[in-house]
Protein backbone atom coordinates (compact mmCIF):
# COMPACT_ATOMS: atom_id res chain seq x y z
CA UNK A 1 0.00 0.00 0.00
CA UNK A 2 1.83 3.44 -0.77
CA UNK A 3 1.78 5.67 1.92
CA UNK A 4 -1.29 7.97 2.49
CA UNK A 5 0.71 11.23 1.94
CA UNK A 6 1.61 10.42 -1.14
CA UNK A 7 -2.08 9.06 -2.07
CA UNK A 8 -3.10 12.09 -1.02
CA UNK A 9 -0.53 13.97 -3.09
CA UNK A 10 -1.00 12.24 -6.46
CA UNK A 11 -4.91 12.33 -6.32
CA UNK A 12 -4.86 16.46 -7.12
CA UNK A 13 -2.08 15.38 -9.67
CA UNK A 14 -2.42 16.01 -13.40
CA UNK A 15 -6.14 17.16 -14.02
CA UNK A 16 -5.76 17.11 -17.53
CA UNK A 17 -7.49 19.95 -19.99
CA UNK A 18 -9.92 21.65 -20.31
CA UNK A 19 -12.94 20.64 -22.73
CA UNK A 20 -13.14 23.80 -24.95
CA UNK A 21 -17.18 22.60 -25.21
CA UNK A 22 -17.60 22.18 -21.65
CA UNK A 23 -16.14 25.67 -21.34
CA UNK A 24 -18.23 27.60 -23.85
CA UNK A 25 -21.38 26.00 -21.94
CA UNK A 26 -20.22 27.49 -18.55
CA UNK A 27 -19.32 30.85 -20.23
CA UNK A 28 -23.00 30.59 -21.64
CA UNK A 29 -24.34 29.24 -18.79
CA UNK A 30 -23.02 31.95 -16.33
CA UNK A 31 -24.22 34.79 -18.82
CA UNK A 32 -27.51 33.06 -19.15
CA UNK A 33 -27.70 33.34 -15.15
CA UNK A 34 -26.65 36.89 -15.24
CA UNK A 35 -28.97 38.32 -17.83
CA UNK A 36 -31.75 36.17 -16.15
CA UNK A 37 -30.46 37.99 -12.66
CA UNK A 38 -30.60 41.31 -14.35
CA UNK A 39 -34.21 40.80 -15.67
CA UNK A 40 -35.17 39.35 -12.09
CA UNK A 41 -33.66 41.09 -9.67
CA UNK A 42 -35.40 43.13 -7.46
CA UNK A 43 -34.76 46.15 -5.56
CA UNK A 44 -32.44 47.81 -8.02
CA UNK A 45 -33.91 50.82 -7.34
CA UNK A 46 -31.21 52.94 -8.79
CA UNK A 47 -32.19 50.87 -12.45
CA UNK A 48 -35.65 52.57 -12.78
CA UNK A 49 -34.70 56.12 -10.59
CA UNK A 50 -37.46 58.17 -11.22
CA UNK A 51 -39.92 55.83 -11.86
CA UNK A 52 -43.39 56.97 -12.34
CA UNK A 53 -46.10 56.42 -9.44
CA UNK A 54 -48.86 54.38 -10.24
CA UNK A 55 -51.57 55.78 -11.57
CA UNK A 56 -49.24 58.11 -12.96
CA UNK A 57 -50.27 57.18 -16.71
CA UNK A 58 -53.41 56.58 -18.47
CA UNK A 59 -55.16 53.09 -18.09
CA UNK A 60 -56.49 51.07 -21.35
CA UNK A 61 -59.61 49.18 -21.10
CA UNK A 62 -60.69 48.70 -24.46
CA UNK A 63 -61.62 45.04 -24.37
CA UNK A 64 -63.30 43.88 -27.69
CA UNK A 65 -61.58 46.53 -29.82
CA UNK A 66 -63.48 49.40 -28.44
CA UNK A 67 -61.40 52.49 -27.23
CA UNK A 68 -61.28 52.87 -23.56
CA UNK A 69 -61.03 55.66 -21.41
CA UNK A 70 -57.66 56.81 -20.66
CA UNK A 71 -58.14 58.60 -17.80
CA UNK A 72 -56.34 57.16 -14.37
CA UNK A 73 -58.54 55.00 -12.35
CA UNK A 74 -58.52 53.38 -8.87
CA UNK A 75 -56.70 50.08 -9.00
CA UNK A 76 -59.64 48.51 -7.45
CA UNK A 77 -62.26 49.75 -9.98
CA UNK A 78 -60.31 47.15 -12.66
CA UNK A 79 -59.35 43.73 -11.87
CA UNK A 80 -57.70 42.00 -14.27
CA UNK A 81 -58.21 38.05 -14.74
CA UNK A 82 -56.65 35.29 -16.75
CA UNK A 83 -59.84 33.99 -18.25
CA UNK A 84 -60.08 30.20 -18.82
CA UNK A 85 -62.24 28.99 -21.77
CA UNK A 86 -62.75 25.72 -24.00
CA UNK A 87 -61.38 25.79 -27.27
CA UNK A 88 -62.94 25.22 -30.32
CA UNK A 89 -60.87 22.50 -31.38
CA UNK A 90 -63.85 19.69 -30.75
CA UNK A 91 -61.40 17.11 -32.18
CA UNK A 92 -59.01 17.70 -29.60
CA UNK A 93 -61.43 18.62 -26.74
CA UNK A 94 -58.35 20.01 -24.99
CA UNK A 95 -58.87 22.71 -22.31
CA UNK A 96 -56.32 25.97 -22.84
CA UNK A 97 -55.35 29.57 -20.99
CA UNK A 98 -56.56 32.13 -23.00
CA UNK A 99 -53.26 34.52 -24.02
CA UNK A 100 -54.07 37.82 -22.99
CA UNK A 101 -54.74 40.08 -25.87
CA UNK A 102 -52.88 42.96 -27.05
CA UNK A 103 -54.66 46.39 -27.75
CA UNK A 104 -54.05 49.63 -29.11
CA UNK A 105 -52.41 52.20 -26.00
CA UNK A 106 -53.95 55.01 -26.35
CA UNK A 107 -52.46 56.91 -22.98
CA UNK A 108 -50.10 59.30 -22.91
CA UNK A 109 -46.53 57.94 -24.18
CA UNK A 110 -43.51 57.61 -21.46
CA UNK A 111 -40.10 59.31 -21.88
CA UNK A 112 -37.51 56.83 -23.02
CA UNK A 113 -39.80 54.16 -24.36
CA UNK A 114 -42.84 54.61 -26.41
CA UNK A 115 -45.22 51.82 -27.02
CA UNK A 116 -48.08 50.73 -29.76
CA UNK A 117 -50.21 48.35 -27.71
CA UNK A 118 -50.46 46.82 -24.50
CA UNK A 119 -51.92 43.59 -23.04
CA UNK A 120 -55.98 44.29 -22.32
CA UNK A 121 -56.32 45.25 -18.54
CA UNK A 122 -52.45 46.21 -18.48
CA UNK A 123 -50.73 49.30 -17.68
CA UNK A 124 -47.47 51.38 -18.05
CA UNK A 125 -46.21 51.13 -13.98
CA UNK A 126 -43.30 52.87 -14.74
CA UNK A 127 -40.62 54.24 -16.71
CA UNK A 128 -37.80 56.54 -17.29
CA UNK A 129 -34.57 55.88 -19.37
CA UNK A 130 -33.59 52.81 -17.90
CA UNK A 131 -36.25 50.85 -18.53
CA UNK A 132 -40.23 50.03 -18.96
CA UNK A 133 -42.51 48.33 -16.88
CA UNK A 134 -46.03 47.24 -17.63
CA UNK A 135 -48.16 45.64 -14.46
CA UNK A 136 -51.62 44.46 -14.68
CA UNK A 137 -54.16 47.35 -13.76
CA UNK A 138 -54.03 46.90 -9.88
CA UNK A 139 -51.64 44.94 -9.59
CA UNK A 140 -50.48 44.34 -5.95
CA UNK A 141 -46.72 45.21 -6.23
CA UNK A 142 -46.27 48.54 -7.00
CA UNK A 143 -43.04 48.98 -7.06
CA UNK A 144 -41.41 49.22 -10.15
CA UNK A 145 -38.31 47.91 -9.34
CA UNK A 146 -39.62 44.43 -8.84
CA UNK A 147 -40.45 42.81 -12.09
CA UNK A 148 -42.25 39.99 -11.25
CA UNK A 149 -45.20 39.28 -13.13
CA UNK A 150 -44.62 42.16 -15.20
CA UNK A 151 -43.50 42.96 -18.32
CA UNK A 152 -40.10 44.77 -18.56
CA UNK A 153 -38.14 46.52 -20.94
CA UNK A 154 -34.90 47.68 -21.31
CA UNK A 155 -31.66 47.88 -23.41
CA UNK A 156 -29.30 45.44 -22.50
CA UNK A 157 -26.45 45.80 -20.04
CA UNK A 158 -23.02 47.55 -21.39
CA UNK A 159 -21.53 44.18 -20.18
CA UNK A 160 -23.71 41.62 -21.04
CA UNK A 161 -24.46 40.14 -24.46
CA UNK A 162 -27.32 39.42 -26.51
CA UNK A 163 -28.49 36.08 -26.83
CA UNK A 164 -27.65 33.63 -29.50
CA UNK A 165 -29.57 31.91 -31.97
CA UNK A 166 -27.88 28.84 -30.00
CA UNK A 167 -29.45 29.77 -26.92
CA UNK A 168 -33.08 30.37 -27.80
CA UNK A 169 -36.13 30.03 -30.54
CA UNK A 170 -36.25 32.83 -33.40
CA UNK A 171 -39.35 34.97 -33.60
CA UNK A 172 -40.82 37.53 -35.89
CA UNK A 173 -39.78 41.06 -34.60
CA UNK A 174 -41.41 43.54 -36.70
CA UNK A 175 -39.50 43.22 -39.90
CA UNK A 176 -36.56 41.93 -38.14
CA UNK A 177 -35.90 38.69 -35.68
CA UNK A 178 -35.26 38.29 -32.19
CA UNK A 179 -34.46 35.07 -29.98
CA UNK A 180 -36.35 34.18 -27.05
CA UNK A 181 -34.73 32.43 -24.59
CA UNK A 182 -34.99 28.71 -23.83
CA UNK A 183 -33.51 29.51 -20.05
CA UNK A 184 -36.01 28.72 -17.65
CA UNK A 185 -39.19 29.45 -19.64
CA UNK A 186 -40.86 27.65 -16.57
CA UNK A 187 -40.47 31.50 -15.43
CA UNK A 188 -41.18 33.60 -18.17
CA UNK A 189 -40.46 34.68 -21.64
CA UNK A 190 -37.59 36.66 -22.18
CA UNK A 191 -36.65 38.04 -25.83
CA UNK A 192 -33.53 39.39 -26.87
CA UNK A 193 -33.41 41.57 -30.17
CA UNK A 194 -31.83 44.57 -32.48
CA UNK A 195 -34.46 47.12 -33.30
CA UNK A 196 -34.08 49.18 -36.62
CA UNK A 197 -32.15 51.72 -34.79
CA UNK A 198 -29.83 49.43 -33.71
CA UNK A 199 -30.90 49.30 -30.04
CA UNK A 200 -30.22 45.92 -27.88
CA UNK A 201 -33.33 45.70 -26.58
CA UNK A 202 -34.31 42.83 -23.80
CA UNK A 203 -38.11 42.30 -22.44
CA UNK A 204 -39.53 39.97 -19.90
CA UNK A 205 -43.06 38.65 -19.99
CA UNK A 206 -44.58 36.82 -16.90
CA UNK A 207 -46.48 33.20 -17.69
CA UNK A 208 -49.45 35.16 -16.46
CA UNK A 209 -50.01 36.42 -20.39
CA UNK A 210 -49.70 32.93 -21.33
CA UNK A 211 -47.85 34.50 -24.82
CA UNK A 212 -46.20 32.59 -27.31
CA UNK A 213 -43.02 33.34 -28.73
CA UNK A 214 -44.77 35.16 -32.02
CA UNK A 215 -47.15 37.07 -29.25
CA UNK A 216 -43.91 38.51 -27.54
CA UNK A 217 -42.36 39.29 -30.85
CA UNK A 218 -45.51 40.97 -31.65
CA UNK A 219 -45.47 43.27 -28.98
CA UNK A 220 -41.75 44.14 -28.95
CA UNK A 221 -42.44 44.98 -32.81
CA UNK A 222 -44.76 48.05 -31.03
CA UNK A 223 -41.87 48.90 -28.60
CA UNK A 224 -39.68 52.09 -29.74
CA UNK A 225 -36.40 53.28 -28.24
CA UNK A 226 -35.99 56.84 -27.54
CA UNK A 227 -32.72 58.24 -27.81
CA UNK A 228 -32.87 59.34 -24.66
CA UNK A 229 -33.13 55.56 -23.50
CA UNK A 230 -29.55 54.23 -21.93
CA UNK A 231 -28.65 51.00 -20.63
CA UNK A 232 -27.45 50.03 -17.75
CA UNK A 233 -24.46 48.77 -15.80
CA UNK A 234 -24.07 45.36 -13.71
CA UNK B 1 -19.23 41.54 -29.07
CA UNK B 2 -17.05 40.34 -26.18
CA UNK B 3 -17.05 41.92 -23.21
CA UNK B 4 -13.95 42.09 -19.86
CA UNK B 5 -16.07 39.78 -17.63
CA UNK B 6 -16.74 37.19 -20.29
CA UNK B 7 -13.23 37.27 -21.48
CA UNK B 8 -11.66 37.23 -18.17
CA UNK B 9 -14.23 34.28 -16.73
CA UNK B 10 -13.28 32.09 -19.89
CA UNK B 11 -9.72 32.61 -19.51
CA UNK B 12 -10.14 31.28 -15.93
CA UNK B 13 -12.54 28.39 -16.77
CA UNK B 14 -9.72 27.52 -19.40
CA UNK B 15 -7.16 26.84 -16.91
CA UNK B 16 -9.17 26.07 -13.51
CA UNK B 17 -12.23 23.72 -14.96
CA UNK B 18 -10.95 20.68 -14.88
CA UNK B 19 -8.43 21.36 -11.48
CA UNK B 20 -12.29 22.10 -10.07
CA UNK B 21 -14.02 18.86 -11.40
CA UNK B 22 -11.03 17.02 -9.70
CA UNK B 23 -11.18 18.89 -6.60
CA UNK B 24 -14.76 17.98 -6.69
CA UNK B 25 -14.36 14.56 -7.39
CA UNK B 26 -12.52 14.32 -4.64
CA UNK B 27 -14.96 16.32 -2.14
CA UNK B 28 -17.53 14.00 -3.62
CA UNK B 29 -15.42 11.02 -2.96
CA UNK B 30 -15.69 10.13 -6.39
CA UNK B 31 -19.21 10.69 -7.71
CA UNK B 32 -18.05 12.41 -10.80
CA UNK B 33 -21.30 13.23 -11.97
CA UNK B 34 -22.19 15.02 -8.70
CA UNK B 35 -18.71 16.28 -8.98
CA UNK B 36 -19.82 17.61 -12.63
CA UNK B 37 -22.51 19.17 -10.90
CA UNK B 38 -20.78 21.09 -8.53
CA UNK B 39 -18.50 22.72 -10.99
CA UNK B 40 -21.25 24.16 -12.90
CA UNK B 41 -23.03 25.55 -9.90
CA UNK B 42 -19.78 26.87 -8.41
CA UNK B 43 -18.69 28.40 -12.44
CA UNK B 44 -22.30 30.02 -12.57
CA UNK B 45 -21.99 31.70 -9.06
CA UNK B 46 -18.45 32.56 -10.11
CA UNK B 47 -19.85 34.49 -13.02
CA UNK B 48 -22.32 36.08 -11.40
CA UNK B 49 -20.11 37.35 -8.87
CA UNK B 50 -16.88 37.55 -11.21
CA UNK B 51 -16.51 41.88 -10.72
CA UNK B 52 -16.56 42.08 -7.08
CA UNK B 53 -14.24 38.63 -7.01
CA UNK B 54 -11.29 39.41 -9.41
CA UNK B 55 -11.42 42.72 -7.64
CA UNK B 56 -10.85 40.76 -3.54
CA UNK B 57 -8.73 37.67 -3.17
CA UNK B 58 -9.32 36.40 -6.95
CA UNK B 59 -11.28 33.92 -8.52
CA UNK B 60 -9.35 30.61 -6.70
CA UNK B 61 -10.45 31.38 -3.27
CA UNK B 62 -14.44 32.17 -4.06
CA UNK B 63 -14.18 28.95 -6.20
CA UNK B 64 -12.99 26.57 -3.45
CA UNK B 65 -15.89 28.12 -0.78
CA UNK B 66 -18.52 28.01 -3.49
CA UNK B 67 -18.08 24.66 -4.06
CA UNK B 68 -17.57 23.71 -0.45
CA UNK B 69 -20.98 25.14 0.03
CA UNK B 70 -22.70 23.72 -3.34
CA UNK B 71 -22.07 20.83 -1.43
CA UNK B 72 -22.89 21.38 1.65
CA UNK B 73 -26.44 22.58 0.00
CA UNK B 74 -26.51 19.54 -1.75
CA UNK B 75 -26.07 17.00 1.13
CA UNK B 76 -29.05 19.28 2.75
CA UNK B 77 -31.37 18.54 -0.10
CA UNK B 78 -34.18 16.41 1.54
CA UNK B 79 -33.82 13.12 -0.93
CA UNK B 80 -30.37 13.18 0.07
CA UNK B 81 -31.59 12.10 3.97
CA UNK B 82 -33.39 9.29 1.95
CA UNK B 83 -31.17 7.73 0.14
CA UNK B 84 -27.75 8.37 -2.13
CA UNK B 85 -27.04 8.01 -5.65
CA UNK B 86 -23.71 7.25 -7.02
CA UNK B 87 -21.97 7.62 -10.10
CA UNK B 88 -21.61 4.41 -10.98
CA UNK B 89 -22.64 1.08 -9.61
CA UNK B 90 -19.82 -0.82 -7.74
CA UNK B 91 -19.12 -4.27 -8.38
CA UNK B 92 -16.86 -5.01 -6.58
CA UNK B 93 -16.28 -4.90 -2.44
CA UNK B 94 -14.63 -1.47 -1.60
CA UNK B 95 -12.16 -2.31 0.54
CA UNK B 96 -10.27 -4.89 -1.49
CA UNK B 97 -8.25 -2.43 -4.02
CA UNK B 98 -4.86 -2.94 -3.18
CA UNK B 99 -4.04 -2.13 -6.92
CA UNK B 100 -5.73 0.44 -7.11
CA UNK B 101 -4.92 2.64 -4.55
CA UNK B 102 -6.46 5.57 -6.07
CA UNK B 103 -10.07 3.32 -5.71
CA UNK B 104 -9.11 2.82 -1.98
CA UNK B 105 -8.39 6.20 -1.02
CA UNK B 106 -11.53 6.93 -2.71
CA UNK B 107 -13.32 4.77 -0.63
CA UNK B 108 -11.99 5.72 2.23
CA UNK B 109 -12.28 9.26 1.72
CA UNK B 110 -16.04 8.25 1.36
CA UNK B 111 -16.31 7.46 4.91
CA UNK B 112 -15.64 10.46 5.84
CA UNK B 113 -18.01 13.23 6.54
CA UNK B 114 -17.84 15.90 3.77
CA UNK B 115 -16.30 18.81 6.31
CA UNK B 116 -13.84 16.65 7.83
CA UNK B 117 -12.84 14.79 4.04
CA UNK B 118 -12.97 18.63 2.97
CA UNK B 119 -10.38 19.33 5.12
CA UNK B 120 -7.93 16.57 4.31
CA UNK B 121 -8.52 17.40 0.38
CA UNK B 122 -7.65 21.20 0.90
CA UNK B 123 -4.57 20.67 3.36
CA UNK B 124 -2.87 17.80 1.55
CA UNK B 125 -4.23 17.57 -1.82
CA UNK B 126 -3.78 20.68 -2.53
CA UNK B 127 -1.60 22.16 0.14
CA UNK B 128 -3.71 24.64 0.93
CA UNK B 129 -2.72 26.67 4.26
CA UNK B 130 -4.65 25.97 7.74
CA UNK B 131 -5.81 29.31 7.56
CA UNK B 132 -6.68 29.36 3.57
CA UNK B 133 -8.45 26.29 4.11
CA UNK B 134 -10.32 27.47 7.25
CA UNK B 135 -11.54 30.28 4.88
CA UNK B 136 -12.72 27.95 2.64
CA UNK B 137 -14.49 25.74 4.81
CA UNK B 138 -15.76 28.78 6.67
CA UNK B 139 -15.06 27.51 9.94
CA UNK B 140 -11.99 28.27 12.42
CA UNK B 141 -8.51 27.17 11.75
CA UNK B 142 -8.66 25.29 14.92
CA UNK B 143 -11.34 23.29 13.86
CA UNK B 144 -9.32 22.51 10.28
CA UNK B 145 -6.37 20.72 12.33
CA UNK B 146 -8.54 18.68 14.41
CA UNK B 147 -10.69 17.67 11.18
CA UNK B 148 -7.33 17.30 9.66
CA UNK B 149 -5.89 14.95 12.52
CA UNK B 150 -9.01 13.11 12.68
CA UNK B 151 -9.60 12.69 9.00
CA UNK B 152 -6.07 11.28 8.42
CA UNK B 153 -5.98 8.85 11.13
CA UNK B 154 -9.28 7.40 9.56
CA UNK B 155 -7.83 7.23 6.27
CA UNK B 156 -4.79 5.22 7.83
CA UNK B 157 -6.97 3.21 9.58
CA UNK B 158 -9.31 2.25 6.55
CA UNK B 159 -6.47 1.88 4.35
CA UNK B 160 -4.23 -0.45 6.09
CA UNK B 161 -7.07 -2.26 7.00
CA UNK B 162 -7.70 -5.87 6.37
CA UNK B 163 -10.11 -5.92 3.33
CA UNK B 164 -13.82 -6.52 4.31
CA UNK B 165 -15.60 -9.57 2.86
CA UNK B 166 -18.85 -9.11 1.53
CA UNK B 167 -20.41 -11.60 3.79
CA UNK B 168 -19.47 -11.76 7.60
CA UNK B 169 -18.91 -15.77 7.39
CA UNK B 170 -21.15 -17.96 9.87
CA UNK B 171 -19.86 -18.45 13.25
CA UNK B 172 -19.28 -22.72 13.92
CA UNK B 173 -19.85 -24.38 17.28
Amino acid sequence: MTDLETLLSNAGQHPGPSDPALVDADVARGRRALTHRRMRRTGTRSLLVGALAVGSFAVVQNQGGHPGTTAAKAPTTVVTKTTTKTTNKATTGTTKIAAIKLVAYTGSQPEGYTVDSVPSGWEIQGVNNYGLVIAPVGFGDTDVSSFEGKIVVMLLSHDAKPLTASEGDQVAVGSGTGIVSNFDRKDGLQLSYQDANGHQVMIQAPLSLHWTDAQLGQFAAGVHVSPTAVAGFG
Amino acid sequence: MRNAREDEFRAYVVDARARLVRTATLLTAGDRHLAEDLVQTTLTRLYLAWPRIRAADGPDGYARRTLVNALIDERRRPFRRRETTHAEVPDRALHTSDDDPESALQAALADLPPGMRAAVVFRHVYDLSVSDTADALGCSEGNVKSQTARGLERLRTALTSAPTPLTTPRSTR
